[in-house]
Formats: structure tokens, C-alpha cells, sequence
């Protein structure tokens, strides 16, 4: 699978002028600094940077533009962790431990599982990506709406693990999510729950909702407190304790894998990726844990489960891109752009016909996921000085960027008054313990599951025997189920092993 | 011994809450049916807002019961949380401000005026930062945007 000719030619071309290493230092930086602005994202930086690369060429270009992602996809976990504001959709999963750990005064040893997380979950996405470029293409060519819809349903079962004590309000607080998530017109064209606005009918905008929802939410109750931490000891800037997390993450090999090897599928898949990825690496992590009491209080599981998701998306979505000149997401979309603007289309021929440029950008990737390391944890060093800021600053400034950032994500003031009133529904719910994290997911899977759902049902004319004739769709149903049911497994498992031995 | 419902306001606001939600949906369902009452329409936006507003009866019903959990927080007083509301409605009036007044100008009063509520006792100190902080922001966001938005200085 791997052209050893290609690849001395890429290496040639890497390692045969300065030039394309330049763009990579300033592409990850821009990357950290807009994934870390709560609504500000890797596709506004890409499309912001986007006119610069006119003036690279082609391997120049993509090496920026990767390392704006690689930046990117670590940045948004720095407010996840340390203000509970996912800088994007790909860190909701991040916020649900690495807050409760910034909280007690863990932040530093958060933010360096989830640095460690992200790099070795780039640097997989990309090893797969290195060898199986062809093979990950032609296999998103073969998954359909019923598959899509299973790994959106695989999704929403998160919900059913976030009822914080109350089943009934976690199940609750996700169907709203879901029904909110369906507003505006289906992919049939129906209308429905916008009350006449065509501001809503695109559906209601789904970041700025979870900016609200999380962020404003959490902030309005932040200001009861001096500081992110109360106690004055525990917001030191620590260098070792970044370290040490870092070191941290690799007590859990399996968790790191299995996190990177569901980044990369789901991430492939046109139109689903990281948003998704971190949600089913986390409930799947959360799942198999012999020990899930944790989660949701400070587990760094959850931080690392997410992370690895989240960042080896990028070489999942890289191979649609390559491979198939398919963008999956916002970001690659960007990146389509930047193909054109040096007369690039991507494809099968693309990638027959320039092997050695391919494998030089994925090559160059290993290099940025190095580079991370260093940079990020420059990065987090300074950005765990927000512990230390006194919450009357922070939280007017927090608000702010999250108010300019949703702005410049929809193009016009439904993105704020979006922020707002999903804050105010948000913190009505956390007063009455209804966990928003549930409603954000359905708001994130629900328009998505109706549209797969509604195409499945056209296919199939209704015959739900249709899925016999869907293999992928058969495993993927099985895997879920097993995935269902496991800890229920393990439990009788484990009860029946203490008879025994008893 | 558990006090009666009209002397807990949070369980009285939680009903208010579950009211709210469950006339949402409603209300969502019938528009939807509204639009279309095909299966194609409904197959997913039916079953789920049947089986919520299910929830907010069971939810409903466990709260004027007084079943909680033992452990049940319940959350302080809308009377103890003026502060957190006041600074709800500047967060309000600042979006209003948003998109009748200026940006940058909003952006000035709204941080200016939180520090100020939210205890920062030097004028000077909270005045001098929200100006800064107000034309930082909005010369960034001017400089990266290609399209309009009102605003005075920048």
C-alpha cells in the first residue's frame, strides 16, 4: 500500500528547501489562538489565511493550512477545559471532565492530557492516513443514510449517560436538543418551528447555541466566584504539572487507540467528523470503563477519550479530501479553495498522479504533530494564566469574544441573539439540574439523524428488511448494540465469575 | 417533614419551567404536523416529542408529589440570585445594543458596567480596560470580517 518511490520523492521535496517548514510554525500558532476563541474556528482561521497562500506554492499552502487544523483541533480544548466553553463543536466531550478538573485545581495537568491526546491522535490519523489513503476513500464511498443514520443514533446514546442522578431530566434535556435540532426546513422540505422567520430556516445556528447553552450559561453562575479556582494555592502556573499530564495520558493506551481509531472513521465521513467523533469516543470510553463513576467529575479519560478523537478526525477528513476531492467539513472545504487557487482538483488522479506531493503533506504532518508539542506547550503555559485573572474581568471579556465570535460565525446578529437566549435557557437548566451537555448533543446529531433517517426510509421504501441488504450498516447496528449492552454484560460477567468463585 | 408546594418557589419554578417546555413542544408538533402530516415529516419529530412531553408529565408529577432524591440540591432563590439576573439583562441589553447602537460602543458600556457590578472597585481601572478591551476586539473583528457592522470609532 505504501509506493517506497513516492515516497523518496516526497522526502525530496520536504527536505529539499526551507520553504515549506516556514509556513508551519505560524500556521499552528494562528490555529491555537482561533480553536482557543470561543466561537472564532479552524475554518474562520483557514478562510481568514486562505488569500496568503496564494503566494506559496501547492506543498507550502498545505503544510499552512494542515498546521492551522493540527493548531486548531488542540485549541478549542483550552476554554473547553479551563472555562467549560468548548472553543468548537469537537471539544463539547472535552468540557465534561477537563472542567471539573480545572475546578479542583487540576487545569494544568487537564490541558496536558489533552495536549498529549491531541498530538498522538494526530500522529495516528496520520500513520493510517500514510497507509491507507485509497482504502479509506473507497470504503466512505460505500456508506449510505442507514449507516450514517446508526452512527448518529451512536452518538445521541451519550445522552443517556449524562443524567447527572436524574434519568428522566437527561433523557428530557436531549429530546429538546433533538426536536431544537430539527427546527427549520428538512431535507423533504418541510417547514416546520421557525413561526414564520427565515432567520430559522436553516435551523437554529448550532454553535452559538452551544456557546450559549455551555459557556454563557456556566459563566453566569462563575460569577458567584472570585476565581476559576478557589483555592489560591492550586493557580500556580505549573510547567511540571503540564508535564506530568502529559505523561498521564499514556497510562491509557487503550483509550488513546481506540479514541484515534474512531476520529479517523467517523472523521472521514463527509459532513460528520469531529463534532462527532469526541462524543462517540467518550460515550464508548465511558462505556467500557470498569469504573465509570468518575466520569463527568474530573475523569482523565473523558479528556483523553475526546481529544484523540477529536485531532485524528483530521487525517480521516484528509483522505476524502485527497482521496475522493470530497471537503467533509468546513475546514477541508477551505482547503478545496486552496486546491483551486492552484489549479488542484483532488481525486483518484490527483492522488495517482502526485503520490510523492501526497505523501509529502502527510509527512509534513508528522513533522507539525512535533512541532505541537513544543508550541502547545508554550501555548497552555500561558493560557493557564486565565486561573489567576479575577472572574469581574473574565467574564464580561469571555462574553465578548463568544458575542464577536458567533457574529462572525453566521454573518449577522442571529448568531448573538442566539448566545443569548440559549443562555438564559441554559442556565435554567443547570439551576434545576438538567445536564445541558444532553441538549447540545441532540441540537449537534438531531438535524443530522432526521435527514439520514428521512433518506433511508425514501431508499428503502419503508422495508426495514432493507438493512439485511446493508452490511456495514448490519455491523455497525451489532457494534452499537454490543456497545449498548456491554457494561450490562460485564456486570452479570462479573457477578457470575464472584459466584463462581465463592 | 416536607414543606407544602407553594412554599418551595423551586419546585414552583421548575413546574413553570416544564410548562414552558412541554407548550414548546407542543406547540413544535402541531407546526409540524401543520406543515406536513406525512410519515416523512413526523418519523422522528413525532415519537420524540410524544415521549418528552411524556417526561414533563412524569417530571411534573414527581415534583408536586415531592418525590426527590434524597440528594436533590435544590438551587437558592431567584431573590438571592439579583446579581446574576441583573447581570442577565446587561448581557440583554448589550446584544440590543449590538444591533441598534454601535459595537464598539456597547462593547465599552456592557464590560465597563459588569466590572463595576460584579465588584471591581477602581472606576478608573474598569473604565481604562473596557475601553481597551472594546477597541482591541473590535478593530480585530473589522480587520477579519468582510462584511459591515455598525460601530462608532473603529
Amino acid at each position: 500500500m505504501i509506493d517506497f518511490t513516492a515516497f523518496a520523492g516526497a522526502t525530496d521535496l520536504l527536505f529539499g528547501a526551507w520553504q515549506p517548514w516556514l509556513a508551519v510554525p505560524p500556521g499552528l500558532i494562528i490555529g491555537l489562538v482561533f480553536g482557543a476563541v470561543p466561537g472564532l474556528s479552524v475554518p474562520v482561521a483557514m478562510a481568514v489565511f486562505l488569500p496568503l497562500t496564494a503566494y506559496m506554492d501547492f506543498l507550502s499552502a498545505m503544510l499552512f493550512l494542515t498546521a492551522i487544523f493540527t493548531g486548531g483541533s488542540f485549541g478549542g480544548a483550552i476554554p473547553a477545559i479551563l472555562m467549560n466553553v468548548p472553543g468548537t463543536a469537537s471539544a463539547v466531550a472535552t468540557a465534561f471532565d477537563g472542567y471539573p478538573m480545572a475546578r479542583q485545581g487540576r487545569h494544568s495537568a487537564a490541558l496536558g492530557l489533552a495536549l498529549a491526546a491531541s498530538t498522538v491522535g494526530t500522529g495516528i490519523g496520520y500513520i493510517i492516513l500514510f497507509c491507507f489513503v485509497s482504502p479509506i476513500a473507497e470504503a466512505v464511498l460505500m456508506l449510505g443514510p442507514v449507516e450514517m443514520f446508526v452512527i448518529a443514533a451512536w452518538g445521541l446514546t451519550l445522552i443517556a449517560a449524562l443524567g447527572q442522578g436524574s434519568f428522566a431530566k437527561g433523557l428530557l434535556a436531549g429530546l429538546l436538543g433533538v426536536l431544537i435540532g430539527t427546527i427549520g426546513m428538512s431535507a423533504r422540505g418541510d417547514v416546520r418551528g421557525t413561526g414564520g422567520s427565515m432567520m430559522l430556516l436553516d435551523g437554529v445556528a448550532a454553535i452559538p447555541a452551544l456557546i450559549g447553552l455551555f459557556a454563557a450559561s456556566e459563566l453566569f453562575r462563575l460569577i458567584r466566584s472570585n476565581y476559576i479556582v478557589e483555592d489560591e494555592g492550586s493557580r500556580r502556573l505549573d510547567f511540571g504539572a503540564i508535564l506530568r499530564g502529559m505523561g498521564a495520558a499514556f497510562r491509557y493506551p487503550g483509550v488513546l487507540l481506540r479514541g484515534s481509531l474512531i476520529g479517523v472513521i467517523i472523521g472521514a465521513i463527509p459532513g460528520v467528523g469531529s463534532s462527532v467523533a469526541n462524543l462517540v469516543s467518550y460515550s464508548e470510553t465511558q462505556r467500557r470503563a470498569k469504573d465509570s463513576s468518575q466520569f463527568g467529575k474530573g475523569d482523565p479519560r473523558g479528556v483523553v477519550a475526546s481529544e484523540s478523537a477529536n485531532s485524528s478526525s483530521e487525517g480521516g477528513s484528509m483522505a476524502t479530501l485527497l482521496a475522493l476531492g470530497i471537503p467533509g467539513g468546513g475546514a477541508t472545504a477551505v482547503m478545496l479553495g486552496a486546491f483551486a487557487m492552484h489549479n488542484i482538483t483532488g481525486g483518484p488522479r490527483f492522488i495517482g498522479e502526485n503520490k510523492d506531493l501526497i505523501y509529502a503533506i502527510i509527512l509534513g504532518n508528522f513533522a507539525q504533530v512535533a512541532l505541537l508539542v513544543v508550541l502547545g506547550l508554550g501555548f497552555v503555559f500561558i493560557a493557564t494564566g486565565i486561573v489567576r485573572v479575577p472572574v469581574r474581568y473574565l467574564v464580561p471579556s469571555v462574553i465578548v469574544l463568544s458575542i464577536y465570535g458567533s457574529f462572525s460565525l453566521v454573518g449577522n446578529m442571529v448568531g448573538p441573539v442566539t448566545v443569548l437566549v440559549f443562555a438564559i435557557i441554559g442556565w435554567m437548566m443547570r439551576r434545576h439540574s438538567y445536564p445541558v451537555a444532553a441538549t447540545v448533543i441532540g441540537i449537534l446529531l438531531g438535524r443530522m439523524a432526521e435527514g439520514e433517517l428521512l433518506r433511508s426510509y425514501q431508499i428503502s421504501g419503508g422495508d426495514i428488511a432493507f438493512i439485511l441488504s446493508r452490511p456495514i450498516a448490519m455491523v455497525l447496528f451489532l457494534l452499537l448494540l454490543v456497545s449498548l449492552l456491554y457494561p450490562l454484560l460485564q456486570a452479570r460477567g462479573g457477578s457470575f465469575f464472584k459466584r463462581r468463585a465463592a | 417533614m416536607r414543606p407544602p408546594l407553594l412554599r418551595r418557589p423551586a419546585d414552583l419554578e421548575h413546574l413553570c419551567i416544564l410548562a414552558v417546555i412541554a407548550g414548546w413542544i407542543a406547540w413544535f408538533l402541531r407546526d409540524a404536523v401543520r406543515a406536513s402530516p406525512s410519515i416523512e415529516n413526523l418519523m422522528l419529530i413525532a415519537p420524540v416529542a410524544v415521549l418528552a412531553l411524556g417526561l414533563c408529565l412524569l417530571l411534573a408529577a414527581t415534583t408536586v408529589v415531592g418525590r426527590h432524591r434524597a440528594d436533590t440540591i435544590l438551587p437558592p432563590s431567584l431573590r438571592d440570585e439579583r446579581r446574576t439576573l441583573t447581570f442577565i439583562a446587561l448581557f440583554a441589553a448589550y446584544v440590543g445594543g449590538l444591533a441598534y447602537v454601535a459595537f464598539d460602543l456597547s462593547t465599552f458600556l456592557f464590560v465597563a458596567i459588569s466590572l463595576l457590578l460584579l465588584g471591581e472597585r477602581n472606576r478608573l481601572l474598569a473604565v481604562g480596560y473596557a475601553a481597551v478591551f472594546a477597541w482591541l476586539t473590535t478593530m480585530a473583528l473589522r480587520e477579519m470580517l468582510p462584511f459591515p457592522f455598525p460601530s462608532l470609532l473603529v
